[in-house]
Order: structure tokens, then C-alpha cells, then sequence
């Protein structure tokens, strides 16, 4: 294979990957945005979104695409509860303070998870998995393009919903001005569990997806997570497309970097963009103010 | 009994207790715990400079601990320097990493400051395990050699055992307490203050809020990295896990436990927060849900924490204060 081909193979894999960075993400910025809490449990919803899918396939026998809108509605209720818990009693106090709750609440749930599901690797069997696709140079599996489209499509819906439906009015309403916002007639504590439930319902798509390629560990939440921050960062506060093409331009950086640079250190490649952004565009690449 | 009858007992006895602490257990088990939560305490004291003095949440901070203690171990095994050199290196150096990253971070405030400083130490921790040549990687190092002064030919002693080492760090971090309560007391340490109350009204009145920062933001990764360098002479192994989050999360709860910007709460929260873990040792399993929780039940109940809750108490029933406390 020449190096062209190879780069043209990387990019394709680092746009479903990056498809799949900009799911997380959303969640996180929404969250970010919305009730001003850096939500370090994402990652945990991610992963629990790999192993109830796991476990609603192997032992209830659902097919894969039915397990996945169930996956999300779990998960969904995970996130409403650690709102619950976590974000609820901390209303008021500074920023940091939800910090260091969904930090705690990260470690439990990873660790609820390694003794409830053990540390073996689970392999989530997706029917797409086993049929290969050849496009000129590149091959794919069918399930990565289903990623790809699951990703694009499910950012797609998101971006009409805030932009168009009530409830997401409602939401921009409230990153502009909470106060002003509760006083027209937002229930705040409603908006703040359905936010934290959309969160973990997209985490936990994003983990069920990605489950299917990788396999599902408890501990793999961490990752998504931190590159997570990354491309909220990347893409600006509050701008939905801003974060699809940010999740897509890491994806496509790490892979190539992976692959021409150095496997190991492929992971940084987030991190070191997101310093160089931060200081030379604050706000983000595709950055304005909602 | 007077305030400064109080003050002139409380603290000599505090210094006897900590001085005999080994002697009241003496096991060696129980000798190895006293020190790791010795060694803590600069963790916890540092975290302190940058969140609780100057109120910047600096949630990549403890990462420094681990790059001390990979910096000391380093400059012992390549190079053969002397353990005091070694100290002296890991703090200068870390200092040095500390205006590489500070000043970058500092550009930005509040959560997007935190974050920048989180992807950092995420930096560091690749770093660390994928440059085998220089650090094994994840094999870690290994044959530390055990701390030692040494003048001229005359004088030498070894720290090769825990009840020395206890000795060492127990006078290092007094002495970094001393330092750190002194410090507080000077216009610079005032002006820390100040940026966490106000950051625009403290520059109206001549204070450079970045170059402010940036003085705490290294000063705290100085005093982080020298438990790091501690940390590797003490057990002699180090390996990219010192880089785990669970190490920055009990960090942040050693701080808040013991009380946010005071001076000694970060050291009694840091001894706490060393010896529980420890205790539950047996429930390794367990241990992740046993901090995060007391994380979580610490920071909604008990925000003040130790030693902010006795000063208050003690304004409660209007008595003069012990120590000075910075709030």
C-alpha cells in the first residue's frame, strides 16, 4: 500500500472516528453551556452505554439496533440521576465545586463497573461487522459507515432540535441568561435533567457504536473524555456545526498521526491541539457566542 | 487561659505529637504510612497555593508530583547526583516546567484555565509512557537510590530507613509550612489573595494579575514536586500510574478536607487523606468508590472543611484565635 492510499484509508477512519468525538462532545458542551458544569462522569456514560448494549444483546437477545435506543434510555436515566445527586445540591456554589462531584461520581461508576462486569474485554457483535466494503483505495467495514451516519445524523437532528423545537429555544434561552429565563417561565431544574439526559443518552450512543470496533473495557470512558473537552474547546461554546467539524478534524489529525507519526503519542495530538487553539483562538476555532 | 499562653502551648505541643508520632506506632507498616501521608502533604500544600491562596482550580496541578518524582529519579539514575541535589534539581526544574505551562494556561481564566491544565497533564502522562528510552515507559523505574546527605567525608547519613526518612520529611515539610505561612504574610502572598477575591479590582490597585499568577502557579508546582522527589527516594519505584486520576482526585479532597486556602488544613487534610486509603487497603476493589465518594459527600456537606469549621466554631463562642488563619 503507497503512502497515499494510506493517508486516504487514515482520513476515512479518522472521520468516523471524529464523527464519534463530536457526539461526545455535544453532550459535554450542552451540559458545559447550559448549567456551567464540566461533567468528568461523560466518560462513564460512554462506557455504560457499551455495556448495557453488551448486556441487552447476550442476555435479553435484542438484535443490535434495537438495543441501542434501549442502551440510551438507560443511560438516559443514569445521567438524570447523577444530576440528581451530583449537580442538584450545588446550585450556587462556584463552578469547580460540580468539578470534584462528577469527578467522584466518575470513579465510582468506573469501579461500579469493573466489579459488576468484571476488567475482561466484551466484544459487542453488530450484524454491519462482518461485511467489508471496498471504495477505490479505502476499505471499511459496513459498520463504520453506519457510525458515520448514526454520528452525522444524530448531530443533525440535535442542531434542528436547538434550533428549531421549543425545548431547544428553551435551552439557548438559558445559556444567554438564567435568571431572565427562569423568571419567562423555564422550569430550571427540568431543563437541567433533560440536558444531563440528552448528555448520557449521546455518550452512551457514542459507546455502543464504538463498542462494536473496540472492545468494551471500564475503564475506556477516560479517553473519549478528555478529547471530549478538547473538541468543545475546538469548536466554541454553543455552536453545534463548530463541533461536528472540530470532532472530525481530530479525528482525521490523530489518525494520520497515528499512522505517520508516532502510534503511542497519537492520543496526545488532542491535548496539544487544544493548547495551541486555546491560545491563538480562544474561543475556538468555529467560536461565537450563542 | 490567654490567647498567647494558647498559642505559646498548642504549637510545641503540636510539633512533640508529630515529633513522637513513630514512636506511638511503631511498626514498620505503620512508619511507611506516616511518611507517605508526610509525603502527601506537599501535594495537598502546593494544590493549596494555586487553588486555595490564589483561586485558580488548577485540576492538572498534582500531575506535578508524579514529573518530580520522575525528574528526581531521573536525575539520580542518569546522572548519579546526590540525593540534595536531586531535590534541588526536581524543585528547580519543576519550577522551570511550571512557567512553561503556567504562562500558556494563565492566558485563560476559570473552567478554560482548569481544562488547558488538564490536557497538560495529560501531555506529561504520554509523554512519560510512550518514551521508553528515556523513562521504561510503563515498566517504570526502578533501583532508586535511597536519600543521603553527605559533607565531605566527615559526615554522612542515610535515610535508609522509615523512621529516618519520617525525620527528613517530617523537617522538610515544617519547614515548607513555616515557609508557606510566612510567605502569606508579604505583599506577594497578600496579593494571591486578592486575585482570588477580585481579580479586576486587584489590577485597578497595581497588582499584574498574570505575573501574580504565574509566581503561585510555579510555586506551586515547586512545593507538588518536591513530595514527588520524596515520593521516589522513599519507595524507589515510579511509573506512569503516580500519573492516575485517582491521585488528582484525592488531592483536590485533601485540600477541601482540611480547609481551602488555610495554612495548615492542606497538611492535616493530606495526612487524613493518606492514611484512610490506606486503611481500606484490604478493599482495593473498593477504594475508587470509597474516595469518590467521600469526594462527593465532602464537597456538598462539608465545603469549609477542617480546619475553616474550627474557625468558625471558635468565632462562635468569641475566642481569640489560636493561629492565623487566611479564609
Amino acid at each position: 500500500m503507497d503512502t497515499f492510499s494510506l493517508a486516504i484509508q487514515q482520513v476515512v477512519n479518522g472521520l468516523v472516528m471524529g464523527s464519534m468525538y463530536a457526539l461526545m462532545s455535544i453532550g459535554m458542551m450542552l451540559i458545559l453551556g447550559i448549567m456551567t458544569v464540566i461533567n468528568m462522569a461523560h466518560g462513564e456514560f460512554y462506557v455504560l452505554g457499551g455495556y448495557f448494549c453488551y448486556f441487552l444483546i447476550t442476555r435479553m437477545g435484542f438484535n443490535y439496533l434495537a438495543a441501542l435506543p434501549v442502551a440510551m434510555v438507560l443511560v438516559a436515566g443514569v445521567g438524570i440521576l447523577s444530576e440528581k445527586i451530583t449537580v442538584r445540591p450545588l446550585v450556587g456554589r462556584p463552578w469547580f465545586t460540580t468539578f470534584l462531584t462528577t469527578f467522584g461520581l466518575s470513579m465510582i461508576l468506573r469501579d461500579v463497573a469493573q466489579i459488576v462486569w468484571g476488567v475482561d474485554p466484551r466484544e459487542i457483535d453488530s450484524p454491519f461487522l462482518h461485511k467489508r466494503v471496498v471504495l477505490g483505495p479505502v476499505y471499511l467495514t459496513e459498520h463504520r459507515i453506519f457510525i458515520f451516519a448514526m454520528g452525522v445524523v444524530v448531530i443533525g437532528i440535535l442542531y434542528l432540535f436547538i434550533k428549531r423545537h421549543k425545548m431547544g429555544m428553551a435551552m439557548r434561552a438559558v445559556v444567554r441568561d438564567r435568571e431572565a429565563s427562569a423568571l419567562m417561565g423555564i422550569n430550571l431544574n427540568a431543563m437541567n435533567s433533560f440536558t444531563f439526559a440528552l448528555g448520557a443518552g449521546t455518550a452512551a450512543l457514542a459507546g455502543s457504536l464504538l463498542g462494536a470496533i473496540f472492545n468494551v473495557l471500564p475503564s475506556m470512558g477516560e479517553l473519549p473524555l478528555v478529547k471530549g473537552f478538547a473538541v468543545v474547546i475546538m469548536g466554541g461554546m454553543g455552536n453545534v456545526q463548530g463541533i461536528l467539524f472540530s470532532g472530525l478534524i481530530l479525528g482525521v489529525a490523530e489518525s494520520l498521526a497515528a499512522s505517520f507519526i508516532s502510534l503511542g503519542l497519537s492520543d496526545a495530538i488532542a491535548f496539544a491541539l487544544l493548547i495551541v487553539i486555546l491560545l491563538f483562538k480562544p474561543s475556538g476555532l468555529f467560536g461565537k457566542r450563542i | 487561659m490567654n490567647a498567647a499562653l494558647r498559642k505559646s502551648i498548642l504549637l510545641p505541643s503540636l510539633v512533640l505529637l508529630l515529633l513522637s508520632l513513630p514512636w506511638i506506632f511503631p511498626a514498620t507498616y505503620t512508619r511507611h504510612i506516616l511518611v507517605m501521608s508526610l509525603i502527601y502533604t506537599f501535594s495537598a500544600m502546593g494544590l493549596n497555593v494555586i487553588f486555595g491562596f490564589a483561586g485558580q482550580a488548577a485540576f492538572g496541578q498534582p500531575a506535578f508530583f508524579a514529573l518530580g518524582a520522575y525528574i528526581s529519579s531521573l536525575l539520580s539514575l542518569k546522572l548519579g547526583l546526590p540525593f540534595s541535589l536531586c531535590l534541588l534539581g526536581t524543585m528547580a526544574i519543576s519550577t522551570g516546567f511550571g512557567f512553561i505551562i503556567g504562562y500558556p494556561c494563565l492566558q485563560l481564566r476559570g473552567i478554560y484555565f482548569g481544562i488547558t491544565t488538564m490536557a497538560f497533564a495529560q501531555i506529561m502522562y504520554y509523554v512519560v509512557s510512550n518514551w521508553v528510552e528515556l523513562t521504561r515507559g510503563p515498566m517504570g523505574l526502578v533501583g532508586i537510590p535511597a536519600a543521603s546527605f553527605r559533607v565531605g567525608d566527615f559526615f554522612q547519613i542515610e535515610f535508609n530507613n522509615e523512621l529516618k526518612y519520617y525525620y527528613l520529611v517530617l523537617a522538610a515539610s515544617l519547614l515548607t509550612l513555616f515557609f508557606l505561612a510566612r510567605f502569606m504574610e508579604t505583599r506577594l502572598g497578600r496579593a494571591f489573595v486578592a486575585i482570588r477575591e477580585n481579580q479586576e479590582l486587584s489590577s485597578s490597585i497595581g497588582i499584574h494579575p498574570l505575573w501574580v499568577k504565574m509566581i503561585a502557579f510555579m510555586m506551586a508546582c515547586m512545593i507538588t514536586s518536591m513530595g514527588g522527589s520524596f515520593y521516589a527516594h522513599f519507595v524507589k519505584f515510579v511509573s506512569p500510574i503516580e500519573f492516575q486520576w485517582y491521585y488528582i482526585g484525592l488531592t483536590f479532597i485533601m485540600v477541601i478536607t482540611g480547609g481551602i486556602g488555610t495554612i495548615v488544613g492542606p497538611f492535616i487534610g493530606g495526612a487524613i487523606f493518606t492514611i484512610i486509603p490506606e486503611v481500606f487497603r484490604a478493599a482495593e476493589t473498593y477504594r475508587n468508590i470509597l474516595v469518590g465518594s467521600v469526594l462527593i459527600l465532602i464537597v456538598i456537606f462539608f465545603p469549609e472543611g477542617i480546619v475553616g469549621k474550627l474557625a468558625q466554631w471558635r468565632k462562635n463562642r468569641n475566642l481569640p484565635l489560636g493561629e492565623k488563619e487566611h479564609a
